[in-house]
Parts: C-alpha cells; sequence; structure tokens
C-alpha cells in the first residue's frame, strides 16, 4: 500500500507547477530520432579513429578513449548497441547529415558556425588549448615568456595554428612534432621549453600546464539538427555522469590533470 | 458484518488516510525545500555570470561570451540552456545561446520583465520533457544594465531527491503506521472484541440453556462493568422467574383452596345448623352433641385461615399506624416469645399509615412472631421494623412484585436456623409445615401471603441458613387526606376508620 500510494502522491503532486510553455515546432513534432535508435537497437556513433586519449585503438585493436566510453555510457542508458562508424574527421559531418550515423562523438568542439547547422550538446570536455612547461626548470609564466623558447607542437592541430598565428614564437624556434609521446618526453628532457596541448595524458610529475590557458573550448555530441529527442537522451546520460563522478573517473582514467 | 472486521476496516481507512497525509505534507514540505535550495543555488550562479560578464568589455565579444557560455554549462550539469540578449533596434534580441539553431525563438517574456525592471525573475514550469527553472536575470557593465541572460535549469535533481525521500519517508511512515495498527489492533481485539465474544456466548448460553457460565469479571473497566451487569441481570432475572413461578403455583392452589373452602363452609354450615338444632329441640345426650358441634367449630376456624390465604374473606379495611399496631402485639408477645428472645421495634420517623384489615395485620404479625420465636430455641432476637418504601415507575416491577406506588414494609427478622432452599420455595404453600405435627397447621405463612396479596401488598422471604430470616410484608399507604393527616398526628388515634 504504501509505495501505491507514494506513487500516486508523487504523480498528483507532480501534475501542478505548469506555465505557458516555448511551442514545439513540427519538425521536433515529427522527431522519430530516439525512436529509430531503439526500435534499430543500436546507436551507430560516428568517431575518427585515432584522436589522441579522445579515441584510438587499443592494444587489443578494440576501440578505446574518452569519447569512445562516453558513447557505451549513452547507449547503455539508451538500451541500445554501440556501432561505432570510423570516418576522417572531415566525412564525418557529411555522413551525419546523409543520415549514416546517428552522433558524432569524435572531440567536436563546439563552435557556432557548427551549432547552426547541427544540434550540439551540453559540453562534456574542456578542450582548451594551454601551455605545458616542466614545473622544476621554467621560467615560462605565460605566452609572452615564449619569446626565444623552443615550442613543441603536433602538426596540423589547432596548437601549431595558434603558435604560427603568435607574435611571440619565432617559426625557428617551432618544434613540429607527429607523436604527442615523443613531444612530452623531449619536454621532460630539456630538449624544448615549452609544449601547446588540450591536455597531458601521462602523468610524468614533472609537468604542469600554465593557466589561464591559452584558449577555451569544448567538445560536444552532435546530432542531426531536428534530432532533438535524441539529443535530450543524449543530454540526459551527460548530466548523469557529470552527477554521479563518471565523466570525472573517464576523465582521470585518460588524461592527467 | 463482524465488529473485529468493522475495526480492521476503519484501521485500514484511518491508517491510510493518516498515511496519504502525512506522505502529501513531506512531500509539499520537501519539494518547496528543495525548490527554495535549488533557486538560491541558481541565483548565485546567475550572479556569477552576471560578474564574469561585466569584466568583458561590452557584448560583442563574440567566443569569449560563447566560451564563457559553454564554461558555465560544463561546469553546471542542470543547467540545459543559456541566452544573452541585448535590445537591439529597440527590442531585445538573443545574440549569443547554447543553441544558436533556434536564436530566434529565444528572447521571451521573462527576459523583457528582468530588462524592463533590473531584476531577476524566476518561473517554474514543466513540459513532456521534465520541470525547468526559468531565471532571467540582468546584465550590468560599468553599473550599466547592457541586457538579459536567460538559464534553463533542469529539475530531475530535484525530482530524485524527492523521489529518494519520498521512498524512504513512505516506506519508514508506512512500517510506522502499519505496525502501530496492528499492535492496537490486537490490542482491542484481545482486551475488547474476545471478551464481548466471551460474554455473547455466555448470554447465547443463558438463552438455551438458562445457566450463565462464569465470564472472566476482574476488570475495572466498561467490559468488566457489563459482564458484573449481565452477570446481575440474569441473576435477577433467574430470581424473578422463579418468584413468578412460585405465585402462579400459589395462585392456583389459592384459587383451589378458596373453592374448597368455600363448598365445604356450606356443607358445615349444614352440619353445624342442624346440630345445634338438634342440641335444643331433643335430648339427645350432650357427649354425643358437643363434639359434633366443637368438630364444626374447628372446621369453620380451619376455613376462615383457607379463605385468608385464598384471599377470598371479606375485608374490613381501615387506616391503621403499624407502628401502633406492632407495640401493642408486642406486649402481648413479649410474654410468650420468652424471656431468651430480645424483642425490638424500629420505625421510621412519620411512618405513613396503611389502609389494611386490623384483624388481619394482627394474626399476620403473631403469626410471624411465632414462626420466628420457633425458629429461635435457644433464643435470640427478634426485630420488627417499620419503613416507608416508594416503588418508582422505573423499578422493574417484578422484582418486588408490586405495581408503582408507595408502601409500608413491616419486616420481621429473627436469628434463627433459618431455611434451606426446599422450605423457601414451599414456605407459603398451604399446609406447608417444617413442625411436627400437632404443633403447627402449615397455614401460618400461607395467611400471610394471601392477606398481604389481597391488601394489594407483597410478601416475601429472604432467609440464610443458620443466620436467620427475614419476613417483608409491603402494605399499601393510606390514602392521604388533610383530615386524616391531623388524626396522624394526634397521639390518641392509633386506629382511624375510613
Amino acid at each position: 500500500m504504501g509505495a501505491i500510494a507514494a506513487v500516486t502522491i508523487y504523480c498528483l503532486a507532480l501534475a501542478p507547477v505548469s506555465q505557458a510553455q516555448t511551442t514545439i515546432d513540427t519538425a521536433q513534432a515529427a522527431d522519430k530520432s530516439l525512436q529509430n535508435v531503439k526500435k534499430r537497437g543500436a546507436l551507430i556513433v560516428g568517431t575518427d579513429i585515432p584522436y589522441g586519449v579522445m579515441e584510438y585503438l587499443d592494444k587489443s585493436g578494440k576501440p578505446a578513449g574518452i569519447d569512445i566510453e562516453i558513447a557505451k555510457e549513452v547507449t547503455t542508458d539508451l538500451g541500445a548497441k554501440l556501432t561505432l562508424k570510423t570516418l576522417p574527421f572531415a566525412k564525418l559531418f557529411g555522413a551525419l547529415k546523409k543520415g549514416e550515423i546517428d552522433a558524432v562523438i569524435s572531440a567536436v568542439t563546439i563552435t557556432e558556425e557548427r551549432q547552426k547547422e547541427m544540434l550540439f550538446s551540453a559540453p562534456y570536455m574542456d578542450a582548451g588549448m594551454s601551455i605545458a612547461v616542466v614545473d622544476t626548470t621554467t621560467d615560462i609564466k605565460g605566452e609572452k615568456d615564449l619569446a626565444g623558447k623552443t615550442v613543441g607542437v603536433l602538426a596540423g592541430t589547432v596548437g601549431e595554428k595558434l603558435m604560427t598565428e603568435s607574435t611571440y614564437v619565432e617559426e625557428s624556434k617551432l618544434r613540429r612534432y607527429k607523436d604527442n609521446d615523443d613531444r612530452l618526453r623531449d619536454l621532460v628532457d630539456g630538449k624544448i621549453d615549452a609544449a601547446i596541448v588540450h591536455f597531458v595524458s601521462m602523468k610524468p610529475s614533472k609537468i604542469k600546464l600554465l593557466t589561464p590557458p591559452l584558449t577555451q573550448s569544448f567538445y560536444g555530441i552532435v546530432t542531426r539538427l531536428n534530432d532533438q529527442k535524441l539529443m535530450d537522451a543524449i543530454n540526459f546520460t551527460l548530466r548523469r555522469i557529470k552527477r554521479n563522478g563518471k565523466l570525472e573517473s573517464v576523465k582521470n582514467k585518460y588524461i592527467y590533470q | 458484518m463482524k465488529i473485529s472486521s468493522k475495526i480492521l476496516g476503519a484501521f485500514i481507512l484511518t491508517a491510510f488516510v493518516v498515511f496519504v497525509a502525512l506522505a502529501t505534507s513531506h512531500f509539499l514540505r520537501i519539494r518547496h525545500h528543495f525548490e527554495a535550495d535549488f533557486l538560491r543555488n541558481a541565483k548565485v550562479l546567475a550572479y556569477a555570470l552576471d560578474g564574469s560578464i561585466t569584466t568583458m568589455s561590452d557584448l560583442d565579444m563574440g567566443d569569449k561570451l560563447r566560451v564563457t557560455v559553454q564554461k558555465t554549462m560544463w561546469l553546471n550539469p542542470d543547467v540545459v540552456r543559456i541566452d544573452i540578449n541585448t535590445p537591439l533596434a529597440g527590442k531585445l534580441s538573443t545574440v549569443v545561446s547554447s543553441e544558436p539553431s533556434r536564436i530566434r525563438r529565444r528572447a521571451g517574456a521573462t527576459n523583457a520583465e528582468a530588462f524592463k525592471n533590473n531584476s531577476q525573475v524566476v518561473s517554474f514550469y514543466e513540459d513532456e520533457r521534465g520541470r525547468f527553472l526559468s531565471l532571467s536575470s540582468p546584465i550590468h557593465s560599468a553599473k550599466r544594465q547592457i541586457g538579459t541572460f536567460d538559464i534553463l535549469f533542469i529539475l530531475e535533481v530535484i525530482d530524485e531527491r524527492i523521489k529518494e525521500s519520498m521512498i524512504f519517508y513512505s516506506t519508514v511512515t508506512f512500517c510506522a503506521i502499519f505496525i502501530s495498527s496492528i499492535l492496537l489492533y490486537l490490542f482491542i481485539r484481545f482486551s475488547i472484541i474476545n471478551r464481548l465474544d466471551q460474554l455473547r456466548q455466555a448470554v447465547g448460553i443463558y438463552g438455551r440453556e438458562g445457566v450463565l457460565p462464569a465470564v472472566e469479571v476482574d476488570t475495572r473497566d466498561e467490559i468488566g462493568d457489563l459482564a458484573r451487569d449481565i452477570s446481575q441481570m440474569t441473576k435477577d432475572h433467574t430470581e424473578t422467574q422463579e418468584r413468578l413461578r412460585q405465585g402462579q403455583r400459589l395462585e392456583a392452589v389459592g384459587r383451589l383452596t378458596g373453592g374448597i373452602a368455600h363448598d365445604f363452609n356450606n356443607i358445615l354450615m349444614v352440619v353445624q345448623g342442624n346440630a345445634e338444632l338438634l342440641a335444643k329441640k331433643s335430648n339427645a345426650p350432650a357427649k354425643l352433641l358437643t363434639p359434633i358441634l366443637q368438630a364444626a367449630e374447628s372446621g369453620s376456624d380451619l376455613i376462615k385461615r383457607l379463605l385468608v390465604f385464598s384471599r377470598a374473606q371479606s375485608l374490613s379495611t381501615e387506616d391503621i399506624s403499624l407502628e401502633k399496631l406492632v407495640s401493642r402485639i408486642l406486649d402481648i408477645l413479649s410474654v410468650s416469645v420468652g424471656n431468651d428472645v430480645d424483642v425490638e421495634l424500629n420505625c421510621e420517623e412519620e411512618l405513613w399509615q396503611v389502609n389494611v384489615d386490623y384483624g388481619q395485620v394482627e394474626n399476620a404479625v403473631l403469626n410471624l412472631a411465632i414462626n420466628a420465636r420457633d425458629a429461635m430455641p435457644d433464643g435470640g432476637k427478634l426485630t420488627f421494623d417499620c419503613r416507608n418504601i416508594t416503588v418508582p415507575t422505573s423499578a422493574l416491577p417484578l422484582e418486588l412484585d408490586l405495581p408503582h406506588g408507595e408502601y409500608v414494609c413491616l419486616s420481621v427478622t429473627d436469628t434463627g436456623t433459618g431455611m434451606n432452599e426446599t422450605v423457601v420455595e414451599n414456605a407459603f404453600d398451604p399446609f406447608f409445615t417444617t413442625k411436627e405435627v400437632d404443633e403447627g397447621t402449615g397455614l401460618g405463612l400461607s395467611m400471610v401471603y394471601g392477606f398481604a396479596q389481597q391488601s394489594g401488598g407483597y410478601a416475601c422471604i429472604s432467609t440464610t441458613e443458620g443466620i436467620g430470616t427475614t419476613v417483608y410484608i409491603y402494605l399499601p399507604r393510606a390514602e392521604v387526606s388533610e383530615g386524616q393527616q391531623h388524626d396522624q398526628a394526634d397521639t390518641d388515634g392509633d386506629k382511624t376508620v375510613s
């Protein structure tokens, strides 16, 4: 009797507080994104493997990384299986728009231009760029101090672009790496003075990130613009893993903070 | 429907109502509490956001403002949307939004109100996605209001906390109410219902078999009182039934006796009349005639007594003071009862007069006194007691076998051997006697009974073996008139002819 009564009261008491509400447009009313995923029993997620700690193939060849773990959380809540589709980053949005994939979870930075064409979830990851230095030996405290210093960047990334455009860093002192681990090893060994990083994936005790970061940006999960119901479900999972500490533990697993 | 079922039903209903009331009250209280708590944090967040925007030079900061919005959302899982609005072309428009694709739909009523009043505007609402808190707040720069922002919070945390709290509270409350109800029910079951059941069964047995089984009556509460009352009532009822039965028996015997006595009296008159004529007209030897006349005399005397019992004799009633009558008889009695018997007369002050046959009362008192004396061979105490009695309308009429009215009760108490049950049952029967042959006729108490009944009163016996016996005679009070009242006050007026 207690349980029934509790549920009854709970429902009754929830009923009132209802005020003027934003209208639901026709696209949203016809939104079957969530229904389709549940019907299919699988969420098709597009991702560009490898991309640092965000997504990669582990030693046994299975996809791993922060994005993959978040995707698994989402599919668990949806009660669906996770189907990963690996595509080059540049083709991900096209595949999404064509309906080949349901969502993109691939370290996608939230930008205003992208938001006009696609639906973004709440930010799940701080992806700003910072200057990484060796804690014990450096005299670098900010971007200005990079003048005359050797700076390591990953080729073809936002970090390289930032340093190329920087008024303080000399082109001759810029060292372009393909492998992040090599770069951080050189930093620890003193072969370079600083590195421009999103975050430090290993846990070398000597490296620290300077604050404030050079840039701030956030990663979000992407769906088609009208797939609001699927996005609501994704946001629900993100809220859940933010609140219960799961997201933080996933980050701690891969990133040195 | 059994009373236990009704009580159980009432308990379940009461428990449900109490539970619903408590749960509802708890729900409203915690929801209010959680919402107030949430709102407080939301306002703090709004002030912080206002503060961080204020440090920017203006609102045209593109990425920086957008990053601030994203950072706020990233740090606060409950924030599902943030819009920043500024007055453009005379109206408030959204310039930065966490959902730019729907940018034109924003800058609604609460934003306009927040901008107009330069204050935070809060509203709770609900849709199919859940419950929300919308908080619109002004943005300031250099103490100047430059726009507003609208933060939308989803309240699922509150709902989760309410749910958890309700489950816990409901479980605890339900268990507490359930256990209390069970205990209360068991208490009522064992202390009231079971005992009522015992009483009901006992009364049922009494109805069928006329015997009331022993019922536990040791408690000093209403049920105990009821059990005692039922026990007393059944006892009284049994006694009354017995008296009624005895009365009916005496009534029948009286009628039979009266009829026989009347016819026998006629026969005896012939015998006596002719014997007397024979004595006058013939010279028949007196030796033969005298026994005939004596036998006829004895027979006539016997018939008079039988007529008294059968209430068929003619009464010559008058208003009498019983006190005076009894005291007069006592003068005579004191000699006949002997020195080893103490005689005492107690009369109530202002004893009413009775309207009866003087001679019959005298006979009755004498008979009772003689019986009492015979019951006290080793001496004792003989007490005459006269009291005024009013039988109220509410009195059980069968208890005294008397109609409503005023009576004077004359009781004669001895400290003699008392009577056993069989003797008491037959004491008023004519010719019933425990005395030796020739010592008693067995008509004394029969006459007392018949006389009392014929006078509109009643006679009964209370006796305990080894302790003594009391015979009560109830006689109706004389009708009171002013003259009689005067006579009653007169010390010489022991007899007043009506």
